[in-house]
């Protein structure tokens, strides 16, 4: 003997059934929604460390150019791009070393401001991540300067040697780098490498800014 | 009588013999029992074991089956008073004692000069149920060694008895019965069709059957025979009301249904 009629037994396993099939529906939903949610969590945090990685330098490599007059170390940032390519040298046009004239000329002089040689201003605070995307995209000497100045006034000497020297690659004749560079250098103790390089760029360019900070360093 | 109806009967709970069946766990429990008895040096075995472990089985077999061991008594439950215990103890030696004839002590005295030395055993069965004075009684004639006794009692309840200063002390032996395991489940089950030419009945079940009416029996001996024995109650049915032919088949929904109706699955 049964302790249900044969009829309620059935109807009993049906709803049993579908109970269980909804509750099994339910959790694979569940379960669905949580591996699809975890999916997008680790894509767009991958998304957002690969953008930064593409950007920042990751080494310094140290570039040697020798010429008949001179050597020079300096050091460029290696970056995935660097990497792949080789290591694209300036071309920087020294003047050959010529006699030297018997007459004297009388330095013009101006009126100069009077302005800390260690305080750069910045108009527009930006942060990293706005302007590592803006150098992505643009590739230009401006973005590049943009963050070399950043970092300097993070106080963060060694990317900003980094990034200025990108910057002087993407426009050799510009100052800004030169000056930026041989700051960061001053901070960072090398006032040696700092006073090489404004001379360097001296010899080619002539920049009342440069000149001043190298009286000054 | 259909093949489904037979089957149903092999399957009812009762303390027929030819029912047994030599799982791992009542072996060991049946020779530790054993051992316990023919050795006369221990006053007092427990016999634990959830309900439908077996324990009342073991205790029928042995006092039926095996020869050798001097059971003296056989309590299938503990519905007795003092004096009435200790009477029925008596007149075992032959002795025919009115009720309230003696008194305690002096029951204790003649049963003290009739028997001895743990060569008699005496089984008492749901042993949960006795009272502490019942306990307390069972505790002095085991301590003065005039029977051993063999206390058959839920696992839960014989923990907790064995926890009390009564027998903290005293030389007692616990012999568990575990649950079946899954293949012995299956084995139980294709065994007790086979041996009784229901070879066409026993071919229905499946490996996954067998592990699924274990789970549903959690593994115990009496609910997995009344789990089958509902089974095949279905398949009866089904047959003698000319119901749909998958209700006469081992499936998930004849197997769920069971369970529905001896309670192990809770549909509301």
């Amino acid at each position: 003997m049964l302790n249900n009629s044969f009829r309620e037994l059935v109807r009993k396993y049906e709803r049993y059934n579908s109970k269980r099939r909804t509750k099994k529906f339910l959790s694979l939903l569940g379960l669905a929604a949580i591996i699809s949610s975890g999916f997008l969590l680790i894509y767009n945090s991958q998304f957002i460390i690969n953008s930064f990685k593409k950007t920042e330098p990751e080494t310094v490599q140290k570039e040697v150019v020798t010429n008949k007059n001179e050597q020079r170390v300096t050091n460029v940032p290696v970056t995935k791009e660097t990497e792949t390519k080789s290591v694209q040298r300036v071309k920087v046009t020294t003047p050959k070393s010529e006699e030297l004239p018997n007459k004297v000329y009388k330095r013009e002089t101006k009126k100069i401001e009077k302005t800390n040689p260690f305080q750069l201003e910045v108009k527009e605070r930006k942060n990293l991540y706005s302007l590592l995307t803006k150098d992505k995209e643009q590739n230009s000497y401006q973005s590049a300067i943009d963050i070399a100045k950043f970092y300097f006034d993070e106080k963060n000497y060694k990317q900003a040697v980094i990034w200025s020297v990108k910057a002087s690659k993407k426009d050799p004749k510009q100052s800004q780098p030169w000056i930026i560079y041989a700051k960061s250098k001053a901070h960072l103790g090398k006032t040696k490498v700092a006073k090489k390089a404004l001379s360097i760029y001296l010899k080619h360019t002539e920049s009342k800014e440069v000149r001043d900070l190298l009286d000054t360093l | 009588m259909n093949q489904y109806a037979v089957a149903k009967e092999l399957f009812t709970d009762d303390f027929d013999l030819s029912g047994y069946f030599d799982s791992l766990t009542f072996e060991f429990a049946k020779k530790s029992l054993v051992d316990a008895i023919r050795a006369h040096d221990t006053p007092l075995v427990f016999l634990l074991g959830n309900p439908g472990s077996g324990k009342s089985f073991l205790l029928n077999f042995v006092t039926k089956k095996i020869p050798n061991v001097k059971v003296a008594k056989h309590f299938t439950h503990p519905y007795f008073d003092d004096k009435e215990f200790l009477e029925i103890l008596l007149s075992l030696a032959g002795k025919n004692i009115e009720h309230n004839e003696l008194t305690t002590e002096a029951l204790i005295s003649n049963l003290r000069r009739n028997f001895g030395n743990l060569e008699y055993t005496v089984f008492i069965d749901e042993a949960q149920l006795l009272t502490e004075e019942q306990i307390e009684l069972i505790r002095i004639l085991s301590d003065q060694k005039i029977f051993q006794f063999v206390l058959a009692m839920h696992k839960k309840e014989g923990k907790y008895i064995l926890n009390k200063d009564h027998f903290k002390s005293r030389t007692t032996r616990v012999i568990e019965i575990e649950s079946l395991q899954d293949h012995e489940v299956a084995r139980y089950i294709e065994h007790r069709l086979l041996s009784n030419n229901l070879s066409e009945l026993a071919s229905l079940f499946k490996p996954r059957h067998y592990k699924q009416i274990a789970e549903y029996a959690k593994r115990n001996f009496r609910t997995t025979k009344k789990l089958v024995k509902t089974i095949f109650e279905i398949m009866n049915i089904a047959y003698k009301d000319d119901l749909d032919k998958k209700y006469m088949k081992v499936n998930t929904q004849t197997l769920t249904m069971a369970a529905i109706d001896i309670g192990l699955i809770d549909v509301e």
